[in-house]
This record gives structure tokens, C-alpha cells and sequence, in this order.
């Protein structure tokens, strides 16, 4: 092989920054859609997603990632990064309640899509999807919009692959009924 | 687990194995167990019918705005910690850096203040010995001779020179701390500089020109 054309060849580092690159391009989509439906909050899921991929920066050099698994290990860094900013909110959620409850403001709960506001069914179901539990909601999630099978929406939550399977079923009974009563009202 | 017969199946079997049926996530021996039922059950029909339609509506659902990309702003802040992880490690911890240099700068005044502290070494040009004793009688025959002593010149006024070296000090340990900072930044600085060579370094951050 001549010097030239090992001078053309991309060096070991720059092939990883460049694959970097190319995940960064490939996943931001993605996550942003899940992070923002998981959160119901486009600027937190940007922050979750920008974390997510720092750790996966720190972890490029020193983890040999196979394809089919940084899907998983992306989503599942994710997950746990929305999961501690849904914790954080609660609880600077559960103070600002303490808060306005000291002052006799009502107020149901802070951001997000209210009925009164869509009216749609569509927008309904949205609804009442963030009213699940967060275990349940990330559940349909990652299975009705992120088309995610069961042993990767297992992957990325840790739940066994039945017990996602039960979770997605009976979160989706739930949807149903909620649905049912409220065009019955 | 044994396999229950496709003809023993009950409704509540059944929709149990609706979502799994709906998800593809079924066996071929179940699925076609559910495809069988669902062919001459209503009850389970509507039971499905109302699944999916569900799942439609959630999927039809358009009330979020969804960004496609990261925010400039968001991407600048990632791309920083990719092409500077030590100015980016800095800069997020800065309360420990100040605690660090408040530290440095503690243990620099303690090291001064107990070395100031201290006697000077003996230095014979600065020291003399003096005669101490008592002319008695005429003043001029009798003279009592006490121990001799060693008198020091008068030690100068270090006040402005002590201050001096205390802000210099001070300073030095700045002016250190900010050439390391400059020199790590110029480092990545050059280091993305000849990535765009296409030779090596991180990859450009492409929010910046």
C-alpha cells in the first residue's frame, strides 16, 4: 500500500469520533421523542438526551459497543437520566405544593396538556397517558411509539420481558376504560 | 409450562394475549390460538377492536412538540464536553476549584506566616558584642565588668517587604492556574484545528464556524 493513500485512511480515532458523530446523528432523533413523551417536556428532554450522549462520549473509548447494543445502552441512559429528573421535579414539585398550599393557591399540577385545553381524542389519550405511573407510561412508550420489542424495552428498563409484556397489556386496558368513560361523559 | 389446547382456551385466556397478539410479540402456537378465537368470539372482537383503536389514538396523538434535533445551545454545551472534557470538568466544578485555590493560597499564607515567625539565623555581620559595665569611683580607675551580651542591629521595617512577597505570591499562584487553563485550551484548540486536516482530533463541532 502506498504512503498516499495510508495518508487518506482515516486513523483509528478519527474512524471512532467520526462513528460518534454519525450515533450522535442517528439516535438524537429518537431520544428526543421518547425523552420529550417520557417527560411531557421538550426543553428537559433536551437536557436528558444531551446527558445521555456525554455519557456515552465518555464511554466511546472505553467500551466496545456492539451495533445492536448501543440502541439499548443509549435508551437505557436515557431512561435513567429522565427518570432522575422526574424524581428531582417531584420533589421540587411536592415543595412548590407544600408551598402554594400554605398560601391557599389550588392548582392541579404544573405544565402539560390539560383536557380543557384538547379536546380531541387523540389528545385525550395523550392525557391520559401522563397520568400512568411513570413505569407504565415509559412502557407504552418505548412499545407504541418507539415500536421497541419487548426484549429491548426489557433491555432498557430492566423489567423481565413478561413483566413488560403485563405492564404494556394492562396499561393499555387502562387507556381503554379511561377513553370509554370519558366519551361516555 | 405445558401448552393448554387451542379448543380450551376461554375468553379470559385469550385477552390476556391480546396486547402480545397486537405487539407480534406471540409465539406462532398462540397466535394462531388467538386468530382461531377471534374468528367466532365477538366479546373479543370489541375487546381487540378497543386496543387497537387505542393504540391508534395514542399513535395519532400530536398535542407534544417534539424537536427533532438538539438546540443549538444544547449541542454547543454537548460538543464542548466532547473537544474539552478538562475545560468542561473546570468549568462544572468551579465551588471545588475555588475551594482548591481559597486552599492553596490558606496554606501559603500559614507556610509564610510560620516561617516569618521564626529567629533569624545567626548572621555575624549583623551581630556585635558590647561591653556592658559600670564606671565607679572617679569615673576613670574603677570599672565592673558585667557578662558581655550580643546586641543585634535593629531589625528593619519588613512590613512593606512582608506584603510584597505575600501579593506576589498570590499572584504567582493566579498567573499559574490561568497559564495551565490557557495552555489546555490552546491544546484543544489545536488539537480540532488539525482534525479539520482530516488527520486526527475530535470531530468539529458543527455549530460553531
Amino acid at each position: 500500500m502506498s504512503s498516499d493513500t495510508e495518508k487518506d485512511l482515516p486513523s483509528s480515532e478519527t474512524k471512532a469520533n467520526l462513528d460518534f458523530d454519525a450515533t450522535v446523528a442517528e439516535f438524537e432523533g429518537p431520544l428526543l421523542r421518547y425523552a420529550t413523551r417520557l417527560l411531557n417536556n421538550s426543553k428537559a428532554a433536551e437536557d436528558v438526551v444531551q446527558t445521555a450522549f456525554i455519557k456515552l462520549f465518555k464511554a466511546w473509548h472505553t467500551t466496545t459497543f456492539r451495533d445492536a447494543k448501543i440502541s439499548s445502552w443509549i435508551y437505557r441512559v436515557t431512561h435513567n437520566a429522565a427518570i432522575d429528573h422526574i424524581r428531582k421535579e417531584s420533589r421540587r414539585r411536592n415543595l412548590h405544593q407544600r408551598h402554594t398550599e400554605e398560601h391557599e393557591v389550588t392548582g392541579k399540577r404544573v405544565g402539560g396538556p390539560t383536557t380543557k385545553e384538547i379536546s380531541d381524542a387523540a389528545a385525550d389519550a395523550a392525557v391520559l397517558l401522563n397520568q400512568l405511573p411513570v413505569r407504565d407510561r415509559e412502557v407504552v412508550i418505548l412499545k407504541i411509539y418507539e415500536e421497541k420489542s419487548y426484549r429491548e424495552i426489557s433491555e432498557i428498563t430492566g423489567l423481565t420481558e413478561s413483566n413488560v409484556g403485563y405492564i404494556l397489556h394492562h396499561s393499555l386496558k387502562t387507556l381503554a376504560s379511561g377513553l370509554k368513560n370519558q366519551k361516555e361523559d | 409450562m405445558a401448552k393448554k389446547p387451542i379448543a380450551k382456551m376461554k375468553c379470559e385466556d385469550i385477552q390476556s394475549h391480546l396486547t402480545d397478539y397486537l405487539s407480534r410479540e406471540l409465539g406462532p402456537y398462540l397466535s394462531d390460538a388467538v386468530r382461531a378465537h377471534l374468528r367466532h368470539c365477538e366479546t373479543c372482537q370489541s375487546a381487540v377492536e378497543e386496543l387497537d383503536s387505542t393504540i391508534n389514538l395514542l399513535k395519532s396523538s400530536t398535542s407534544l412538540k417534539i424537536p427533532a434535533r438538539l438546540s443549538d445551545s444544547s449541542r454547543r454545551r454537548m460538543y464542548r464536553v466532547y473537544k474539552h472534557p478538562i475545560l468542561s470538568w473546570l468549568d462544572s466544578n468551579q465551588p471545588l476549584i475555588y475551594a482548591l485555590a481559597l486552599i492553596m493560597v490558606m496554606t501559603y499564607l500559614g507556610i509564610y506566616l510560620i516561617v516569618a515567625s521564626q529567629p533569624e539565623p545567626y548572621d555575624p555581620a549583623k551581630w556585635r558584642e558590647v561591653q556592658i559595665g559600670t564606671w565607679v569611683g572617679d569615673g576613670y580607675t574603677n570599672y565592673v565588668e558585667k557578662p558581655s551580651m550580643m546586641e543585634q542591629d535593629p531589625p528593619a521595617n519588613n512590613v512593606i517587604t512582608s506584603t510584597f512577597w505575600l501579593i506576589l505570591g498570590v499572584l504567582g499562584i493566579m498567573t499559574v492556574v490561568l497559564l495551565v487553563r490557557w495552555w489546555l485550551a490552546s491544546r484543544f484548540r489545536s488539537l480540532s484545528d488539525q482534525r479539520k486536516d482530516g488527520t486526527r482530533g475530535p470531530p468539529d463541532d458543527p455549530t460553531t464556524s
